[in-house]
């Protein structure tokens, strides 16, 4: 992981041909090659090359803000029965304009009922979880500075489920509806903590060791999930619901849910924008932060708690939904560049879009009976994960 | 007073000495480098003076005051740090990473501002990387991301570099160049202080030498008389040959210690 080492002869990296980042470093450089290099370093070169990287993350917004507008109309009207998007938005609008402000004429009762009753809620709910795992992932990835750093991978979401499912065996979830979240809380926390004892050593995280300790984790935990099923086995539905929502799915989510999650979600993004700059300061190394004036140990603790708030309350709703957090952080990152300022809010966007197309497809693509989500999500993430892990080991050379 | 000083500083952790009894101070307009062999304590005793470690024994002390005293950002405006080991493997750009430097000047929700902006220039033009302002770091080369880390310690404006091993994973062109530019800095007051293994790097650059063994300060003073054929002998257990260049520059040529009969010191 150490690219430092790698680098020891002077060669500029790019020449490896393995450049991190390929789109943006080719524009900076098709750009610069339009200039005399007198000018290369003169004030107006620069501001220019500036002004187009910003225009590039605002671009950027706009694109993924009306992505996420078509998906959440797209993603209500289609389903067992199509619904007309011009209902859908007419639905919509008359829920957030003040009454009378929209006419509904021609919209029969059923319609209205599907819209707002039982695929909003789906959505909105698809949206909080994609948002909450892709931040999360982009404030573990800048905890461990460690690109490969996500909730499932290094076992929080494991954890989650763990607690979630303690909280649903021992039937205290029967009892109030926040004994999962709080579980799933616990759970995650707990996860984290032990991954990040374990594998942070000296102020940075090998990949290896990463790896290993989630690896580790997470088979620890599904051994402990197993056997609490196991041991509520005599109650076969509980065991049976549990094993499905373990699988991870959207299906039968309420306003409930959706407002069970939001506080968390916003929360979480909120906590990750104050702290953007540490988070980007982070990523030069521990020691570097500190003598830059972060408080390093407060600041990880937060990022920590807050990740780990993000991946309960995405737990609790939906169970484990792999590879979201890994996946989106990355990819925004590779398009409008690391600064946590811009990285947070784009990949609670990009995350939130995506997951309400990964729903789709799994409602839609072997009707009338659903695909769980999970699958969806591994069929894009896992190739993903693996083509990174490949790209690491040809660029470092070892892990 | 002004000024960064350890005084009989000790670092213990697990049952072993780091650093005992060391005292050193760093004065404005001079370059300390701190120089021994491997494990002699060089890099433990620069970050005490970085206050990122606190000592078991002893006081660090800036401007009068312990330097615990101080909130990691007063810190961080007075005492920059280089550290050898540089993470630059997420894709900023150079002008981002140099801006990293005005962290401890902005509030939470405060963007650099014009003030801020000019350091950050400033600081490029001084450790020579203006021409690179919009590069990658990621995409640069190993000296240009030292001159960048350099510049970045520039920008907080502290009046204390600490630099460790800088010029470890350079070539010669490039070791010099960072040197020169370390240099450059004491000369305009900075206090400049860095932890080094090479003894004619340390000769070259230096006003001040401190030599170190096995976590204590050995001997301390211009290089002339702290790199003598005697200290070199004791500490790196090599015969110093000292030369003096075209440039008039002195170095030194090193030769394992020998019996006399041209035998090598360890095959005796």
């Amino acid at each position: 992981m150490n690219i430092d080492k790698v680098n020891q002869t002077d060669v500029p990296a790019s020449t490896s041909g393995f450049t991190r980042n390929i789109s943006r470093s080719d524009t900076a450089r098709s750009w610069r090659s339009l200039f005399p290099s007198a000018l290369l370093g003169s004030s107006a070169v620069s501001e220019m090359l500036s002004l187009i990287r910003s225009r590039r993350a605002t671009l950027y917004f706009t694109v993924v803000t009306a992505s996420l507008a078509v998906a959440v109309v797209v993603g209500i009207a289609i389903g067992s029965t199509r619904i007309a998007s011009g209902t859908v938005v007419r639905v919509l609008a008359s829920h957030l304009l003040p009454t009378g402000w929209v006419d509904l004429s021609g919209i029969n009762e059923s319609e209205l009922a599907v819209v707002w009753l039982i695929r909003t809620p789906r959505v909105l709910v698809a949206a909080l979880v994609g948002a909450g795992l892709a931040v999360a992932g982009a404030q573990m990835q800048g905890l461990f500075q460690n690109p490969l750093a996500s909730p499932d991978i290094v076992g929080t979401s494991a954890g989650g489920a763990l607690g979630a499912t303690f909280a649903l065996a021992t039937g205290l979830a029967m009892r109030s509806l926040f004994y999962i979240p709080i579980f799933s809380f616990i759970g995650a926390l707990a996860a984290l903590f032990i991954v990040y004892s374990i594998a942070a050593q000296r102020s940075r995280t090998q990949v290896a060791s990463l790896l290993l300790a989630g690896i580790a984790l997470n088979a620890m935990i599904g051994a402990a999930t197993t056997f609490l099923i196991t041991m509520t086995s005599v109650r076969f539905e509980v065991a049976q619901e549990i094993i499905f929502w373990l699988l991870g799915g959207l299906d039968s989510r309420t306003w409930a849910h959706v407002w069970f999650a939001t506080p968390f979600v916003v929360i979480g993004v909120v906590v990750a924008l104050i702290y953007a700059r540490d988070l980007d300061l982070l990523l030069m190394g521990e020691e570097a932060a500190c003598s830059l004036g972060v408080e390093v140990e407060y600041v990880k603790r937060i990022i920590l708690t807050s990740a780990a708030l993000l991946t309960g309350a995405a737990v609790a709703v939906s169970g484990v939904v792999g590879f979201v957090g890994l996946i989106v952080p990355h990819v925004v990152r590779l398009l409008i560049g690391p600064a946590h300022r811009q990285l947070v809010p784009a990949s609670a966007l990009t995350g939130a879009a995506f997951m309400i197309f990964a729903d789709l497809f799994a409602r839609t693509l072997h009707r009338p009976e659903e695909i769980r989500l999970s699958i969806i999500t591994a069929a894009f993430g896992a190739p993903f994960f693996l083509y990174l892990l490949m790209r690491h080991r040809r660029e470092v050379g070892y892990l | 007073m002004s000024g960064l000083e350890l005084l009989e500083v000790g670092l213990e952790i697990d049952d072993r000495w780091l650093v005992r009894g060391a005292s050193l101070t760093l004065r404005p307009g001079c370059l300390t480098v701190l120089a021994g062999p491997n494990g002699s304590g060089k890099s433990t005793l620069l970050r005490l003076l970085t206050g990122l470690w606190a000592p078991n024994e002893g006081k660090a002390i800036l401007d009068g005051r312990d330097i615990s005293a101080f909130t990691n950002r007063q810190r961080a405006r007075r005492i920059a740090f280089v550290p050898q080991d540089t993470h630059l493997d997420f894709a900023f750009t150079v002008r981002d990473v140099v801006t990293m430097g005005r962290h401890p000047y902005l509030g939470r929700f405060e963007r650099a501002r014009e003030y801020d902006r000019r350091a950050v220039d400033d600081a490029m033009a001084r450790a020579d990387i203006i021409q690179l302002t919009d590069r990658l770091v990621t995409e640069i080369s190993g000296g240009e991301r030292q001159r960048v880390i350099i510049a970045r310690s520039l920008a907080t404006e502290a009046d204390i570099i600490l630099l460790d091993e800088p010029t470890a994973n350079l070539d010669i062109a490039h070791s010099l160049d960072i040197l020169d530019l370390c240099r450059r800095l004491a000369g305009e007051g900075k206090m400049i202080c860095l932890a080094i293994h090479d003894l004619n790097a340390a000769a070259r650059c230096a006003t001040e030498v401190v030599l170190l063994q096995e976590g204590r300060v050995v001997a301390s003073g211009a290089p002339a008389e702290v790199i003598t054929d005697s200290t070199v002998r004791t500490i790196f257990s090599v015969n110093a040959e000292r030369v003096v260049t075209a440039t008039g520059e002195p170095a030194f040529i090193f030769h394992r210690l020998t019996d006399g009969n041209g035998r090598g010191y360890e095959d005796r």
